[in-house]
């Protein structure tokens, strides 16, 4: 009776919900740059962290934490000081909005929710237009990127940060594209309903082209390998990030790690089936959810084992000549077989 | 060519060649500074030497005598060597460039410049390259003293500065 | 400024003097040209190289290599040490092939005073200088790998490298300055154990370099990134000295273990690797080919080595080589590297002069920065092989 009354109360509901999105946001890009730096170990023949924890390194994460937060905050003399310590913050919060609205699991039977509300379930919030929702917070990081690289009053984070707005811009336009014809196909905007729409069987399967390409723009959107150039070590140091110190600088690498897990659950919701599972039905969708997050996670990892960094040029011939006219020739072919059938 | 046939020619075909020897099958010409660059670009340019690969350009402190500058090349067609020298004066240590001839000299004389103090006439870019700025002297010069030298006396053999010193 | 002339007017469509002119009038823009000043710390060179780029957006306009960091007078330095001590000097500029830099002073050294050198030594020398050889290789293709952005073949390489220093320490007792070579022959004979190492290891490497094969020669994103850049003519790279793989991929089969064969070059087998395009992609290959050909030169020292002394039966008590000079070219790691050497017939040189392979090769690079993208120069740099400390002695 009690958890009636509890779950009955919308307040109490938010408040849990909220906590479970924050603890997830701080956890899982944790456990994904655990995974990262032990994966990528023995993907190169090493071992990778092993003190810290005693037990295979697994504390290095949280230790890594601690050292930035212990870190002295440097501004640099010439940053443009307010707008350099505002960066790292326009970067992480809409990473952290995307997690509000991923549904990790279907609606739950018997749900009391008020009315309006929607139904309730393993999702922070369901809105009529998630998926826009989504790919329109998400863009928003860039902004913080190219504050960084103006503010820390470097060359090399300023060339970086222009490859990043140039590359989010060339990138950003395949990725509504490839979303949004599977929003067609599915009827509607809400990440709920796609997962839905789902049971029968993944969007992935009739077109693979778009997941391809929601895969290819999501990897220059979180600029993570192969298209790594706005902080390519090697040539820009490490881009608009050159200059942070510190939990500053910590607040970046948890967006990137967390920018993965959100655009890889975007990528489950919209192309894996979201919580639907194959051959084990008895597992809950929510465990699916989880799983096929991680897969599409570590493949991102694996992925930085194995390529080399592509060129700006290159990325934005990739762009504008191949992906756009892929992914408008698959919003046609959804169309027609929308109508057609 | 041989050494030999390379010492021949180029006495033939430069008529600068003061003297020459052949040691360790290694060629070397002697002449005059003002030839310096014309038998340079005889040597890149005529068919039989063919020095397409200049190797090193350095020089020799010859204390009262002067300065010796080494010219090493290479062919690679013909797979000859010849080490053309010159000796400058020390007091007026002058030459003209050669990295209009090739262009690996100009790093060679910039570098020659600084440790020996030889002015290359025409040089595009005689600024120090491996010694800061600020450095003063010529430090391959033997009377510029090794500075550990200079701040402890080495109970050793003495080297040929510290002995004026 | 790099667009110095207005638009070119374009007529519209409309068929020929039909269509609208198009007249773009007014002030352009002002830009600026941007200097942009990599290093001396900065993660791709190797060192303490700095390289100082304007920059026109991310096209390289001018490049200029700042070098002298890690100058350390060796040609002072050796005037004031006797010829024992040089060799322990000279294996430190050039800290990737150690052995090679040392063998050239004990080879000059020998020339002058006249000192025949026993043949177990001159085949012992000759696996040590090959098996250096493979180390750097190994260094560049992995960090080459690293600098475009693959981090595995780093990795992979160290492992390799891992490999190939255990075993040169159980000859030598060091893992990089291995400080072997004496004026007349070695410090000592191989260890017991050694030959058979190194015949498992030539098969194990043998067989890994089928995975760089696979990480970075057969990768699209890697032929990409290198197919084209950074084009070197051979004539061009003549001009300037460079020597060694880079000067191999232009083209050029220049190597003096082959057209002027020091120690025992004569009697093994093996091929000059050479480029068609002299690109940052055939240097690479070329590089990687060399590792290959190395390890031929081995297995052939494995087959050939004699037994015999090390060191020649009646050495003179002070290394006093005549009055006379001499040069002694070497096919080092990364190209030819010679000792002038100035004698006076005193315990010192007069005049040691070291010809580096990589202070020529650093020497061409605004040539193949010029107009490249900034991303390039780091195909460019990585593929112009050099160590800071062969650059600035």
């Amino acid at each position: 009776m009690i958890f009636y009354h509890f779950f009955s109360n919308p307040w109490a509901v938010f408040a849990l919900k909220l906590a479970a999105v924050f603890i997830f946001f701080l956890t899982a890009p944790l456990f994904l740059g655990y995974v990262e730096h032990k994966g990528l170990a023995h993907m190169q023949s090493r071992l990778g962290p092993m003190e810290a924890g005693k037990f295979h390194g697994w504390a290095q994460l949280i230790a890594d934490g601690v050292k930035f937060i212990q870190k002295e905050d440097i501004v640099p003399d010439a940053a443009d000081r307010r707008i350099f310590m505002l960066a790292p913050m326009i970067v992480i919060i809409p990473v952290s909005l995307v997690f509000l609205v991923i549904p990790f699991g279907p609606a739950a039977v018997s749900c009391h929710a008020p009315a309006g509300a929607g139904a309730c379930g393993f999702w922070g919030e369901n809105f009529d237009v998630g998926i826009f929702f989504v790919l329109a917070i998400s863009a928003i990081s860039v902004i913080g990127m190219l504050m960084a690289g103006w503010a820390s009053a470097n060359k090399f984070s300023l060339i970086g940060a222009i490859r990043g707005a140039a590359q989010l811009i060339a990138y950003e336009l395949p990725l509504v594209l490839a979303a949004s014809a599977v929003a067609m196909q599915a009827g509607t905007l809400s990440l709920v309903g796609i997962g839905d729409a789902q049971k029968a069987y993944w969007f992935v399967f009739p077109q693979i082209a778009r997941f391809i390409i929601f895969v290819i723009a999501s990897l220059a959107e979180l600029s993570r390998p192969p298209f790594d150039m706005p902080i390519a070590d090697s040539e820009i140091i490490f881009g608009h990030m050159t200059e942070y110190t510190g939990i500053r600088f910590g607040l970046f690498l948890l967006s990137e790690y967390a920018g993965i897990v959100s655009l890889s659950a975007i990528a489950v919701v919209l192309y894996l089936g979201a919580w639907h599972g194959f051959f084990v039905p008895w597992i809950p969708g929510p465990i699916w959810t989880l799983a096929k997050i991680g897969a599409l996670s570590f493949l991102v990892i694996w992925l930085r084992a194995t390529y080399p960094r592509l060129r700006e040029d290159q990325l934005q011939k990739m762009a504008w000549k191949y992906l756009i006219p892929i992914a408008l020739v698959n919003i046609l072919l959804t169309m027609i077989f929308k109508v057609v059938f | 060519m041989t050494p030999d046939e390379i010492e021949a020619h180029i006495t033939e075909a430069t008529g600068a060649v003061e003297r020459s020897d052949v040691v360790h099958g290694e060629v070397s010409v002697w002449v005059p500074n003002d030839k310096w660059v014309e038998v340079a670009t005889h040597l890149r340019d005529c068919g039989r030497c063919h020095f397409d690969l200049p190797t090193f350009l350095t020089a020799v402190d010859l204390e009262e005598q002067g300065f010796e500058v080494v010219l090493h090349m290479y062919s690679v067609r013909r797979q000859h060597h010849v080490n053309v020298k010159t000796q400058v004066a020390r007091d007026e240590p002058r030459l003209p460039t050669l990295s209009g001839v090739w262009n690996g000299m100009n790093w060679c004389e910039r570098e020659t410049w600084e440790l020996f103090g030889i002015d290359f006439t025409g040089h595009p870019n005689q600024v120090k390259l491996l010694l800061p700025v600020e450095f003063e002297g010529f430090p391959l010069r033997k009377d510029f003293l090794l500075m550990t030298r200079e701040a402890k006396e080495w109970p050793g053999l003495k080297e040929p500065a510290e002995v004026e010193h | 400024m790099a667009v110095t002339e207005l638009p070119t007017a374009g007529m519209l469509p409309g068929g020929p003097g039909e269509g609208v002119q198009v007249v773009i009038a007014g002030e352009e823009l002002p830009t600026q040209e941007m200097t942009l000043s990599i290093g001396p710390q900065h993660p791709s060179t190797h060192g303490v190289l700095r390289v100082v780029l304007t920059l026109d957006g991310e096209r390289i306009d001018t490049a200029t290599p700042v070098i002298g960091y890690m100058h350390r007078a060796f040609d002072k330095l050796s005037e004031a040490r006797d010829y024992r001590q040089i060799i322990a000097l000279s294996n430190r500029h050039d800290w990737l092939s150690a052995f090679g830099n040392e063998l050239g002073v004990a080879l000059a050294t020998e020339r002058l005073m006249g000192i025949e050198v026993p043949e177990r030594a001159q085949w012992i020398r000759m696996l040590m200088a090959e098996w250096n050889r493979v180390l750097n290789h190994l260094m560049f293709l992995g960090s080459f790998g690293l600098e475009l952005g693959a981090m595995t073949p780093m990795f992979y390489a160290f492992r390799e490298r891992e490999d190939i220093q255990t075993l040169m320490e159980m000859a030598t007792g060091a893992r990089m300055h291995f400080t072997y070579c004496r004026v007349g022959g070695l410090k000592e004979d191989l260890p017991k154990g050694f030959l058979q190492y190194s015949e498992v290891l030539v098969k194990r490497i043998r067989h890994r370099l089928l995975d760089y094969e696979g990480l970075l020669l057969g990768n699209e994103i890697f032929k990409k990134r290198t197919v084209g850049i950074g084009v070197l003519p051979g004539e061009v790279a003549k001009s300037y000295g460079v020597t060694g793989p880079i000067l191999h991929a232009s083209g050029v089969a220049e190597d003096s273990r082959k057209t002027e064969p020091y120690l025992k070059y004569s009697e093994v087998d093996f091929d000059v690797p050479v480029g068609n395009h002299g690109d940052s992609f055939d240097r690479f290959n070329v590089l990687f080919h060399r590792i290959e050909q190395s390890l031929k030169i081995i297995e052939q020292v494995h087959a050939k080595l004699p037994a015999g002394p090390i060191m020649p039966g009646k050495m003179p008590k002070y290394l006093k080589p005549p009055e006379g000079w001499t040069y002694v070219r070497t096919e080092n790691s990364l190209g030819e590297t010679g000792y002038y050497l100035v004698s006076r017939g005193d315990t010192k040189p007069w005049r040691l002069k070291m010809r580096t392979p990589s202070f020529h090769n650093v020497s061409m690079i605004p040539y193949l920065l010029k107009g490249v993208l900034l991303p390039d120069l780091i195909a460019v740099l990585g593929s112009v092989f050099f160590v800071v400390g062969d650059v600035d002695r």
